[in-house]
């Protein structure tokens, strides 16, 4: 099965004048690449925000998931990578991918998987990382991390919420 | 003691630093008291230039520093390590912290890390529930 495509590209590009498509459902799946620079977490932040409003997510909920998709980032560019904050032309990326998991009862999920081709580093910035995996952890309803020398893959599973109600005139 | 020369002077007028995604004013009314209002997003980007305003604020040992949060709109891991920093500071030189108008984001996160009770703090309106 190949990949999905950025279906959300073009409802996310700000300012380009004529792009404002109109569609009746959002990007089931959501898919794009960061530099691994301090800016990352921020651009992240503003897209899994946008595509979780548009799929009506519960706001508490949206809050909890931007904040651990965050984590994940910032985790890639600061400990994956080991890139500091005036580095702005590091060659590394994190990729950024996620979508929704209907389950059998019609609730559904929303699933992220942030991976980085970086070196994993345990602990060693007494404690600040704890607490993003912390922080991670309590935002979601599973958490997994697979951590190897030559990169970090972070699935976060978000807790279930209700079918969307599907209003039709 | 070098302090005295470290020593800013009061400043009625709230002055407001702009610091990319968080702006920073801070208002020192009379020198033993500091506020400092934070709007915007406290992250890895913002945090070093945050704490630097602060730091160079402490230097002046104020009885209080006011951390006041209801324009923040983004608190992280990042934030929370700026937060503990200065929660020792204080703690050691004798300055009285108080965060106020915590939003429901900051709450949540002091509360993910077991660390709610450490603060002296108020929520804005509406944030009291997560």
């Amino acid at each position: 099965v190949p990949p999905p495509p950025d279906q959300d590209e073009q409802s996310t590009r700000r300012g380009s004048a004529g792009h404002e498509a109109i569609r009746d459902a959002p990007a089931s799946s959501l898919r794009f690449v960061l530099g691994a620079d301090f800016s990352a977490s921020s651009v992240a932040r503003d897209r899994v925000e946008q595509w979780l409003r548009a799929h009506r997510w519960p706001t508490a909920q949206i809050d909890e998931l931007v904040l651990a998709v965050s984590e994940a980032v910032s985790n890639s560019v600061e400990h994956g990578y080991g890139v500091s904050r005036d580095m702005i032309d590091h060659v590394g990326a994190v990729f950024v991918q996620s979508a929704i998991i209907i389950e059998p009862d019609g609730f559904r999920r929303a699933e992220f998987t942030i991976r980085d081709t970086g070196s994993w580093r345990d602990r060693a910035d007494g404690g600040r990382r704890g607490h993003g995996l912390l922080i991670m952890r309590s935002c979601t309803d599973e958490l997994i991390i697979d951590g190897s020398p030559t990169g970090t893959t972070v699935v976060l599973r978000s807790r279930p919420v209700p079918p969307q109600l599907r209003v039709t005139r | 003691m070098t302090s005295q020369a470290a020593r800013p002077e009061p400043v009625n007028e709230p002055v407001r630093t702009d610091l990319g995604s968080l702006s920073v004013t801070v208002w020192r009314p009379a020198v033993p008291h500091c506020t400092v209002l934070l709007a915007g997003e406290i992250d890895m980007i913002t945090v070093p230039d945050l704490r630097a305003c602060v730091l160079a604020e402490l230097q002046a040992r104020p009885l209080t520093l006011v951390l006041d949060f209801r324009d923040v709109t983004f608190f992280g891991s990042a934030g929370l390590a700026f937060l503990i920093e200065i929660w020792d500071i204080t703690k050691e030189q004798n300055t009285e912290l108080y965060l106020t108008s915590v939003t429901r984001g900051v709450a949540r996160l002091l509360d993910i890390v077991g660390l709610a009770g450490m603060f002296r703090s108020d929520t804005r309106p509406g944030a009291a529930t997560p």
